[in-house]
């Protein structure tokens, strides 16, 4: 009965942070509640700390894992960005090469452009080159025509002109010009 | 990562409020190695032992809680508890008092899972009745509130209304803050206050029904 006139809420708070004070009664019966065990090591601490270890186990094989399926990713990622890449590839070389009665036009009237120029140029040499030159003149004729229409081409033009373009390229045109 | 967030927060609020270690944490240290958030710090990262003594220190406590919210299985219900915070421990951030209030939280869902699952109330595991008679024998010239045992002094609190013996339990017995408390039960710090305070007031009326002062 006298207890509760010592019950203010300021003593409370602090009897509920675990200090000793507050009516004698209740500050026992807190101090009980709280008390430290008396029993041993608990049942459930062997599965406590079982668990604790598979889950240590458990992230380092995950962590190991890790590695190999990044690996993986990668290689997937790398896989894909080549047959993109590859696709790509292929859809221009394919656009180029299945389009030649729609797409040759154009490009001939571009080559045909810059060979109006060329083409007069041209035309004497070739009208020189079916007739005469077709053994003989091979490393001369790269350099002169070659570069005009697609300069930056030069490196690609060259290894495969060189043999082929040159030979079939210049009876071909070479024949309606002559 | 549900709890990660949670933490954050309850560490904070706890900063915020105490920054004090609750007493029984302090006594229970042993050493200076023993400083809760290097023992925590160290269970995070592997320690094996670290863990087991903070299971050691904490466990108990926990058990008392669950006990008021779900009675006899509360053996259960705290092992399984215990089996998340082992499970997840290295991925909790924050410092010793985040830690506290993150396995109450592990317990409390637990133990609420629980009694969805059985579709039963939290009961009192002790009868009331027998509350003053749970006195070891040598205590011939005490009163027997004077040698409460802890679990009568828990079956006492159990009986208060539901909300105020969980905030009783966990501020005193668990060792939190009352901004905690409020993090974990979903209230506001103020009401949390207000059923505490209330509780106790409670308290001490059930102790003097017992035993009335002379």
């Amino acid at each position: 009965m006298n207890d509760d006139s010592g019950l203010d809420p300021d003593t409370a708070e602090r009897m509920l942070r675990g200090e000793p004070t507050g009516p004698p009664r209740l500050a026992r019966l807190l101090t009980a509640a709280s008390a430290p065990p008396q029993t041993g090591p608990a049942e459930g601490e062997r599965a406590a700390l079982a668990a604790y270890r598979a889950a240590r186990l458990g992230r380092r094989a995950r962590r190991g894992r890790r590695i190999p399926a990044l690996l993986s990713l990668k290689a997937i990622l790398i896989g894909l960005a080549l047959l993109l890449t590859g696709g790509v590839a292929v859809a221009a070389t394919a656009h180029h090469l299945a389009a030649p009665p729609r797409d040759r036009r154009p490009h001939r009237t571009r080559t045909a452009d810059t060979s109006t120029t060329s083409l007069t140029r041209d035309t004497p040499r070739r009208s020189v080159h079916p007739t005469a030159r077709r053994p003989a003149p091979r490393p001369a004729h790269p350099a002169p025509p070659r570069p005009r229409p697609t300069p930056h081409q030069k490196n690609k033009t060259h290894p495969i002109n060189t043999p082929k373009g040159k030979a079939k390229g210049n009876p071909h045109k070479g024949a309606p010009g002559a | 990562m549900p709890f990660r967030g949670k933490c954050r927060i309850i560490a904070r609020v706890s900063h915020a409020e105490e920054l004090h270690p609750p007493p029984w944490l302090a006594a229970d240290r042993t050493g200076a190695e023993h400083e809760p958030d290097a023992l925590l710090r160290a269970a995070r990262e592997g320690d094996e032992d670290a863990f087991r003594t903070l299971y050691r220190q904490i466990h108990p406590r926990l058990l008392r809680y669950v006990r008021t919210l779900v009675g006899d299985d509360a053996e259960d219900v705290t092992s399984e508890a215990w089996l998340h915070i082992a499970r997840d421990i290295a991925i909790f951030e924050g410092d010793i008092n985040g830690f506290r209030g993150w396995t109450a939280t592990i317990a409390r869902h637990r133990a609420l899972d629980h009694l969805r699952h059985r579709k039963r109330r939290p009961v009192a595991h002790t009868p009331v009745d027998e509350l003053p008679e749970q006195t070891a024998p040598e205590d011939t010239e005490t009163t027997a509130l004077n040698s409460l045992s802890t679990e009568a002094a828990l079956a006492l609190i159990a009986r208060l209304p539901h909300d105020q013996a969980e905030i009783i339990i966990l501020r005193v017995v668990v060792g939190l803050d009352a901004k905690t408390v409020a993090k974990i039960i979903g209230k506001r710090p103020g009401a949390v206050r207000t059923a505490a305070h209330r509780g106790l007031r409670r308290l001490e009326h059930l102790i003097n029904d017992l035993e009335p002062p002379r």
